[in-house]
């Protein structure tokens, strides 16, 4: 019996692999462990090993690149088999675990290449098409821009990794489980009209999860999705005018939850009609949020109406997830920071020399990785039943992003990887760099996940000497809230001095780290935030 | 494939019943002699009995079919002009519509009414108006017209063979429309529309003379790109809103051309039962094109007042925007 | 043509039946139990027993809406229980309960009944023209009043009738009276027959308080057009003893009829007229006349238990929907 063999996903990140060069001949008798290949994914090239023993019958081609968990080969138990599984391959080209809508392939005649939702990043679970950026049916070239898809996190112009006429099985709009059938490739404009006119029903969908590989099983990192949310839009009608559109229109709008008052008509009479809701549902707009609609229900006026979708969704279910499913709890201090913002002043002094402006947060960072050092299992996660303690240090930094509108906001943690390993100007520069990456929504895949711990403060902000009770951002075990320093009179040698204090906050969940590894914990970073050169260590 | 021009088919129609059923005859005035070709030469065939021609006396004419009806007769009432059915509307309508009914549902009334009825001759309103809106009205009476040749043979057949009162009108502008009628007797059902032509961008509902100028229109806008969909109705009562329905599900706009007086005709009915039951598949208004209320002019104003090709293209381009 | 005594005795039967059936029908609709209206015959239900009592089933007939035509049909031989059932709204009844107050026996070729004054000429211009193609010697008995004259369509039907010379006999039942409208106002002439003398229809004008006489050109009537020899005028002078129907005042013109025309009419009682006709010539004794108004008033007793016991007919709108058309 063939035993499928897929293209591995050899890192976190990668999405699809290229075929440098096979070690072994179509037809050969593959053994377990031998090298296989050579498979190049975006960053570098790895050689392989087989993980079975059979036949090998190569479905991929030496230069020929496929999508992760693709099936790109069989073990065979005979010779006959392997020509088996290659005749019956160009009828039929499922991933094992996503299955076809059976009935669509019976009229097409050549092969058929599915595609499914792709794996954009390691912590996705499914993505949603905002936009096919072809038309069903349309000869699709390799690499062109296929689909406008967004994640929890990040939204992406996927590009196209097949070259064929492409028919559509998800529509735009449709919110599609990782691996799962959105499209095929085929080799003709017919076989497309066949496969719609064999598909009974738009078959967005159909096509059951394929359980994932273990990079799912990863910790998912990140609280917060990426921006791409729709922008607000503000009513096309005055406060109290009627609403005129054809009855067709109003139906649509109704069953897509679309407000008709933010869509313009396009009859000459002004009257929205079909081709306008049309037009506004492929737009997004029924994620629209309104403001100055003037609503009123019961006296009380409506500034604005926000739907809770994309980003906000997502935060507002990890928060309620983090708070319901831990034990977190938060303990507050005041450390001295007088003789940090001395230190920093000589950083600030030396700002061309040094390429950046060195921040007040560089040097949280700095003391944070100096008190996990002393106290490893603040940098911990839980994954599955087990607590895992980090060697390096990735620093989950939350960031406040803008909202749909002028009223509200997003929040998003960008992760600054291995700061263990670097200096503090080092530290400030990629810091920068992220936050700024992420704000743009050019956040890559690492930038937005696997934090080991996370910063979030609210220095400069809040008011002085404010001391919070940050929620976790799951699965990190452990979480720093600095606030806005405050002037305050200390004894120091018997002496009242005024001295500047920062409130900071560790949030941590007990089911991980008991009281007095975290309090040592706090202890190693009040002792390097009050005396700075601890930190060169 | 034989031909014959559509009044030719309602004569064949009429033949063929009263070959096989001897119950069937027809009486009107001058029917002998055959203003219209319908009933000329029948008398040859079947004699005064069968064909009868009557005083100017609608009553006694109408009471001959009607009472002939009852006692087991199959008569065809000719009243040569739609509007002489009027004279004795009280009992062409009334009586005849509230029989079968009244009396319990016991005895029918299997009697066709038929008449020359349409615009388009200059001979003014008394010669020319449409009849069917009004024969619609009262219950108990089936109304339909045909508007080929093809129709009109199965259809006029079908209505002798109905058991209830129907009044089927024909259109003068239509008689020598010339299509493939078959030789043999064949039935359509009444109470059926027909697809004439498939489309997707605006359904246009037309019948007898009106059929053709849409069909023509169809052919003309399909080479722009814009495809209506030509349904013929055939009958008003019973009326196949069905098929309609499953029309505008597909195109979202209708247009119902109606050669009779806007005001409280069939096409109100129809768009008003649309309406109804398809209010959600609608992206435009229905729109009618119908005679304006004025009685029918008989000078050269009748060409402009009737619905035109023009008129039609208008409305099509306007509800397509 | 004269009468034999079994004649005589079936038309004083029906006369008898027919007045307790118009006497029953007075009361019920002053006791609110019958639907619609009424129009009373009382005074002159002699021509509609003359005119249905030798009619064969199958010869059609239009009975004259005074008294509903039951005098007409029970002398046809029409059960009139179901007319009675129809009358009060049952289901039973022979419109089903759908109209209130018309009938129709279709195997009787008594077909329908409508409020139009005239609707007879039309009808049976049909049946009649149907009789003659059978060819069977049907007759047609159409029965209307002096004011069904009047509309355009009475000459019509005579007109057809005379020229085809259809199996028709023209029954008019002149009581001097449509409604208030005293007929000396509403014809020019004395006698309607003229009329019919004008198109050609033998014509003759006779007593219809007396039932015999009236028969008597009846029969001549029938044999004459079951022979071919087309249509008759039979105008039987009558009299309305009552109003023209319950509700309504009985006026002359527009002021009330006076008591002294009122004596004078009830002189001329049909019922006492033939009772005394029938007892002079010695066709039935008192005993059994009495025994005839007995076996009448079971019939209307027992047809009036049948109506009164039937359920009212209430179909639902679907199913009225349904009987609109014939399959």
């Amino acid at each position: 019996m063939a035993r499928p063999y897929v293209m591995p996903k050899l890192a976190m990140a990668m999405n699809e692999g290229t075929i440098n060069e096979w070690f072994i001949k179509h037809g050969d008798k593959a053994e377990k462990n031998q090298p296989l290949a050579s498979v190049e994914t975006e960053k570098v090239s790895y050689d392989i090993e087989s993980p079975d023993s059979g036949y090998f019958c190569i479905l991929l081609q030496q230069g020929e690149t496929t999508l992760c968990e693709e099936i790109i080969a069989y073990f065979c138990d005979s010779a006959e088999e392997v020509e088996q599984m290659a005749a019956g391959a160009s009828a039929e080209s499922a991933a094992p675990t996503v299955e076809t809508v059976a009935a669509s392939t019976a009229a097409v005649s050549g092969k058929v290449i599915d595609y499914v939702m792709p794996k954009l990043a390691m912590a996705m679970n499914e993505g949603t098409i905002n936009e096919w950026l072809v038309k069903e049916g349309e000869l699709v070239k390799k690499s062109a821009p296929l689909a406008n898809i967004e994640t929890e996190k990040v939204t992406y112009d996927v590009e196209s990794p097949e070259e064929g006429y492409i028919y559509f099985i998800a529509q735009q709009g449709d919110t599609i489980p990782c691996e799962t059938l959105i499209a095929k490739f085929c080799v003709s404009h017919s076989d497309v009209s066949a496969l719609a006119a064999a598909a009974s029903a738009p078959a967005a969908a159909q096509a059951t999860v394929a359980p994932s590989n273990s990079a799912a099983k990863n910790p998912v990192t990140s609280a917060t999705p990426a921006a791409a949310s729709t922008a607000a839009a503000t009513p096309v009608l005055a406060e109290g005018e009627r609403i005129v559109a054809s009855p067709l229109a109003k139906k649509m709008a109704k069953d897509a939850g679309l407000d008709l008052r933010l869509v313009a008509g396009t009859h000459p009479t002004g009257r929205i009609v079909k081709r306008d809701v049309v037009d506004a549902l492929a737009r997004g707009l029924q994620h629209a949020p309104m403001i100055g609609t003037g609503a009123q229900v019961g006296g009380i006026r409506e500034l604005a109406r926000i739907p809770m979708t994309g980003m906000r969704k997502v935060i507002s279910e990890r928060m309620m997830q983090s708070l319901q499913t831990t034990a977190q709890l938060s303990s507050a201090w005041e450390s001295d920071i007088t003789d940090l913002l001395a230190a920093r002043r000589k950083f600030v002094a030396r700002e061309e020399a040094l390429g950046t402006k060195v921040s007040v947060n560089a040097f949280i960072i700095k003391a944070i990785a100096y008190a996990i050092k002393q106290v490893p299992i603040a940098n911990s996660c839980q994954d599955g039943n087990d607590i895992v303690i980090y060697d390096n240090i990735n620093m989950g930094i939350a960031i406040s992003v803008p909202g749909t509108t002028q009223y509200d906001t997003g929040l998003m943690v960008a992760v600054l990887h291995n700061v263990e390993r670097m200096g503090l100007v080092e530290i400030d520069i990629e810091m920068k760099a992220l936050i700024k990456r992420v704000r743009n929504g050019e956040g890559t895949a690492d930038d937005l996940s696997g934090s080991t711990i996370t910063l979030s403060t609210t220095a400069g902000i809040a008011p002085p000497g404010l001391s919070t009770t940050p929620v976790l951002n799951l699965p990190n075990a452990g979480l720093v809230g600095p606030s806005t320093p405050i002037e305050r009179p200390m004894v120091n040698n018997g002496e009242v001095v005024v001295r500047t204090m920062m409130p900071v906050s560790f949030t941590f969940d007990h089911r991980l780290l008991d009281g007095e590894p975290g309090s040592r914990f706090m202890s190693a970073l009040h002792e390097a935030l009050e005396n700075p050169e601890l930190m060169l260590a | 494939m034989r031909e014959l021009t559509y009044i030719q088919a309602i004569r064949e129609a009429i033949q063929l019943e009263m070959r096989t059923d001897d119950k069937v005859f027809m009486v009107g005035q001058d029917i002998r002699g055959g203003v219209y070709p319908h009933t000329k030469g029948l008398i040859d065939e079947f004699g005064p009995d069968r064909i009868v021609d009557t005083p100017i006396a609608e009553t006694g004419m109408f009471g001959t079919a009607f009472g002939a009806a009852l006692e087991g007769y199959r008569p065809i009432v000719d009243y040569m002009f739609g509007s002489c059915a009027f004279v004795n509307f009280n009992e062409s309508s009334v009586m005849t519509g509230q029989q079968y009914f009244m009396h319990g549902a016991k005895s029918s009334l299997p009697m066709v009414m038929t008449c020359a009825v349409g615009l388009g001759k200059r001979i003014g309103n008394d010669h020319a108006m449409f009849i069917h809106s009004t024969f619609c009205r009262q219950p108990g009476i089936k109304v339909a017209m045909a508007s080929t040749p093809y129709d009109a043979k199965g259809m006029f057949a079908s209505a002798i063979r109905d058991n209830n009162p129907v009044m089927i009108p024909w259109h003068t502008g239509v008689m020598q429309k010339r299509g493939h009628v078959p030789e043999e007797q064949y039935y359509i059902p009444l109470g059926v529309a027909d697809v004439k032509r498939e489309g997707t961008d605006v359904t246009v509902l037309a019948n007898s003379e009106q059929l053709y100028n849409v069909l023509d229109l169809a052919e003309e806008l399909a080479k722009e790109g814009i495809n209506i969909e030509v349904i013929d109705p055939r009958s008003f009562v019973p009326f196949d809103l069905d098929t309609v329905l499953k029309s505008i599900e597909k195109t979202n706009r209708l247009i119902i051309v109606d050669e009779d007086w806007e005001s409280c005709g069939m096409a109100s009915t129809i768009s008003a039962r649309v309406v109804e039951h398809g209010f959600d598949f609608l992206d435009a208004p229905i729109r009618r094109i119908c005679l304006p209320n004025i009685p029918i002019p008989g000078g050269y104003m009748e060409d402009y007042t009737r619905p035109t090709k023009e008129r039609i293209e208008a409305t099509i381009r306007e509800i397509l925007q | 043509m004269s009468l034999t005594t079994e004649q005589m005795t079936t038309l004083f039967t029906n006369l008898v039946r027919a007045d307790h059936w118009g006497k029953t029908m007075y009361r019920r609709m002053m006791q609110g139990k019958l639907i619609g209206f009424y129009h009373p015959a009382d005074g002159a239900i002699a021509p509609g027993v003359a005119a249905g009592t030798f009619l064969n089933q199958d010869d059609p007939m239009w009975p004259h809406h005074r008294g509903h035509g039951i005098t007409h049909m029970l002398s046809k031989g029409i059960d009139i229980k179901y007319y009675l059932a129809e009358h009060t709204g049952k289901g039973t009844g022979c419109c089903g309960g759908n109209s209130g107050w018309h009938f129709s026996f279709p195997e009787d070729h008594v077909h329908l009944q409508t409020g139009f004054i005239g609707a007879n000429f039309m009808a049976c211009t049909g049946y009649a023209w149907a009789a003659k193609q059978n060819g069977r010697g049907q007759v047609v008995m159409n029965c209307s009043g002096d004011g069904s004259y009047g509309e355009g369509r009475s000459h019509e039907g005579m007109l057809m009738a005379s020229i085809w010379k259809l199996p028709q006999i023209f029954m008019c039942e002149n009581n001097g009276y449509s409604i208030f409208s005293p007929i000396e106002e509403m014809h020019p002439t004395e006698d309607i027959a003229t009329v019919a003398q004008g198109l050609d229809i033998p014509a003759v004008v006779v007593d219809g308080q007396d039932v015999f006489a009236v028969a008597e050109v009846v029969l001549a009537a029938i044999d004459r057009a079951r022979n071919g020899k087309g249509p008759s005028f039979i105008e039987a002078k009558c009299l309305r003893f009552k109003e023209h129907d319950i509700g309504n005042r009985d006026l002359r013109g527009w002021e009330p009829r006076q008591q002294e025309e009122y004596d004078e009419m009830y002189k001329r009682d049909p019922l006492v007229l033939a009772t005394e006709r029938v007892l002079n010539d010695g066709v039935l004794t008192q005993p059994e006349i009495d025994a005839i108004h007995v076996v009448a008033a079971q019939e209307v007793e027992d047809a009036e238990k049948f109506a009164d016991d039937s359920p009212v007919a209430r179909p639902s709108i679907e199913e009225m929907e349904a009987m609109v058309f014939a399959p």
